[in-house]
């Protein structure tokens, strides 16, 4: 891939990928870790992407399964655990919210993150991650409803 | 949901495009440079590690302070509990160093198998031990930088020290090696007092040599990152280590975790774990294995399927069932982007029944308990 040509996707796709892998495992620094491998592999990737939208679709699928594979990995259950950073919240409420987002499962973070902040559909996600639509719903229902139960507790 | 969006507006990441692109460019190269000195895999073994899945550990800790306290061999030993850590073998060793890409060097070393460290100009590599079993072969090494590189107001120095006082932490990876490469990533997690970064990665393979040993090689990049993103010293380095398998450690069950099936059925997930890598998932409608019903679980190395024993003597056989029904998967070698899922070696598939073990369906096809 040209530098240029890549430089341009690292532009329009970095934050996208980054918030993806965060919402996935929910620290600053696994998620630029997550990000630069998804870059490398695109940029060594052999692929050829018909649109921006395909090389987008490809970036999520290979984040999530970086993501879970980085969840996976024996060492994250073993290594002493970094200081929690945070975001900068407006108020209370969003602190809450951000919270609460926090407590999810992975997998509903990312269900919940790629349908409200990406908008992809139920049919695009299903078959962005390789799975049925029925568990995209479910997690997206089960997501949306642990998201309410905790906030509505606080 | 504007709340959402708002909220993950806030989530940015540290590089601009500019820098994160550099980073990765430069990142590649020294990668495809290291690649240029593996020396190339048997071929007769390397037909025989289809066969085999292999993990490489690597763990490049510096300085224990910059462990918060934790002292990563004893992490490392913690994690095999059941295995000494013992440096086994020869090391063969080469090294090319590039400083901006004016300066090339080459240096060749061998480490005996009596010794563990090796030290050069710019570092000190200690290996800490190995430890392995039927599925993988994990390596522990520790390694010390002095005289680094850095960049001040755009203009490149070298700190020359004795021993470098930089503190900092680059978090190991594990990794599959079905039979090939894979590289190993690290970061940084702290630097103190200079504005410089650290990446190390590289790559490793394995020749499975015979039943109770692996030759295992590796191949390593590292070097200093400015804040620009610039490898500023790549380093490539080949080892060859042979290494003794130990007997299987103590496997681990995950239960209950809720899954959907493909067809749209719900269960819960058991997952067996050799290793926290190799896993093999299978699915019970009604309720989990219980690990404590479990008198062990042996694994069919050909099949890469696990034989659960329980107590009462009842035996579910996950190799028994057609290959066609199985799926299967291997490490890195995946073509990107294909689900993770297929990452791992497992049976996907439900258990009827699960009070009495009776069958085991999978992917629509029952299949009697022996």
């Amino acid at each position: 891939m040209e530098e240029g040509q890549f430089t341009e996707l690292v532009r329009q796709f970095q934050k996208m990928v980054y918030r993806l892998a965060y919402s996935y495992v929910g620290n600053s620094a696994d998620a630029e870790d997550i990000l630069q491998e998804a870059f490398l592999r695109l940029y060594t990737c052999e692929n050829s992407f018909d649109t921006d939208e395909n090389v987008k679709a490809w970036l999520i699928r290979v984040t999530v399964n970086l993501s879970k594979s980085h969840l996976r990995s024996a060492w994250i259950h073993k290594r002493s655990e970094l200081p929690q950073e945070d975001i900068p919240c407006a108020d209370r409420q969003e602190r809450e919210l951000y919270e609460a987002i926090k407590a999810l499962p992975a997998n509903y973070r990312t269900a919940i993150y790629l349908h409200y902040c990406e908008g992809y559909k139920v049919e695009e996600r299903a078959r962005l991650l390789k799975t049925s639509t029925s568990n995209i719903k479910l997690r997206l229902k089960r997501g949306r409803e642990k998201l309410r139960g905790m906030i509505l507790d606080e | 949901m504007n709340k959402l969006q708002n909220l993950y507006e806030k989530i940015n990441p540290k590089d601009t495009p500019e820098t994160l692109a550099k980073r990765i460019i430069a990142r590649s190269e020294a990668e495809k440079t290291g690649t240029k000195t593996r020396r190339p895999m048997r071929l007769a073994a390397a037909a025989c590690i289809a066969a085999v899945a292999a993990v490489f550990f690597v763990a490049i800790p510096v300085t224990a302070s910059a462990m918060a306290g934790s002292n990563i061999l004893e992490i490392f030993k913690s994690y095999f509990n059941t295995q000494e850590l013992n440096p086994v073998g020869t090391l063969e060793y080469h090294k090319t160093i590039e400083v901006d890409n004016k300066t090339t060097k080459q240096d060749n070393k061998v480490i005996e198998p009596d010794t563990n460290t090796i030290e050069s100009d710019d570092y000190k590599l200690t290996i800490n031990g190995f430890a392995a079993d039927k599925h993988c072969v994990y390596i522990s090494y520790d390694i010390e930088y002095k005289n680094p590189l850095y960049f001040e107001n755009g203009e490149l120095k070298q700190e020359v020290l004795e021993w470098s006082p930089v503190s900092f932490r680059v978090e190991p990876q594990m990794n599959y090696m079905p039979g090939g490469g894979r590289s190993i990533g690290g970061k940084v997690v702290s630097v103190d007092g200079m504005a410089v970064s650290y990446v190390a990665f590289g790559s490793c393979s394995n020749d499975f040599l015979a039943e109770d040993k692996y030759l295992v090689k590796i191949s390593y990049s590292c070097g200093y990152v400015n804040s620009d993103g610039i490898i500023l010293r790549p380093m490539e380095n080949d080892g060859v280590f042979s290494v003794d398998i130990p007997a299987t450690k103590d496997i681990t069950l995950t239960v209950n975790e809720e899954i959907t099936c493909p067809d749209g059925r719900e269960g819960i997930l058991n997952k067996i774990e050799l290793n926290s890598l190799s896993a093999y998932l299978f699915m019970t409608t009604k309720e989990a294995v219980q690990k404590e019903d479990l008198q062990k679980v042996e694994v069919n190395m050909e099949l890469f399927a696990p034989k659960l024993i329980f107590k009462d003597g009842t035996v579910l056989d996950l190799a028994a069932v057609e290959p066609e029904s199985r799926i299967r998967g291997c490490g890195d070698h995946r073509p990107s982007g294909q689900d993770v899922e297929e990452y791992y070696y497992y049976i996907y598939g439900t258990v009827i029944a699960p009070e009495s073990i009776e069958a085991v369906e999978i992917l629509g096809k029952t299949y009697a308990v022996q």
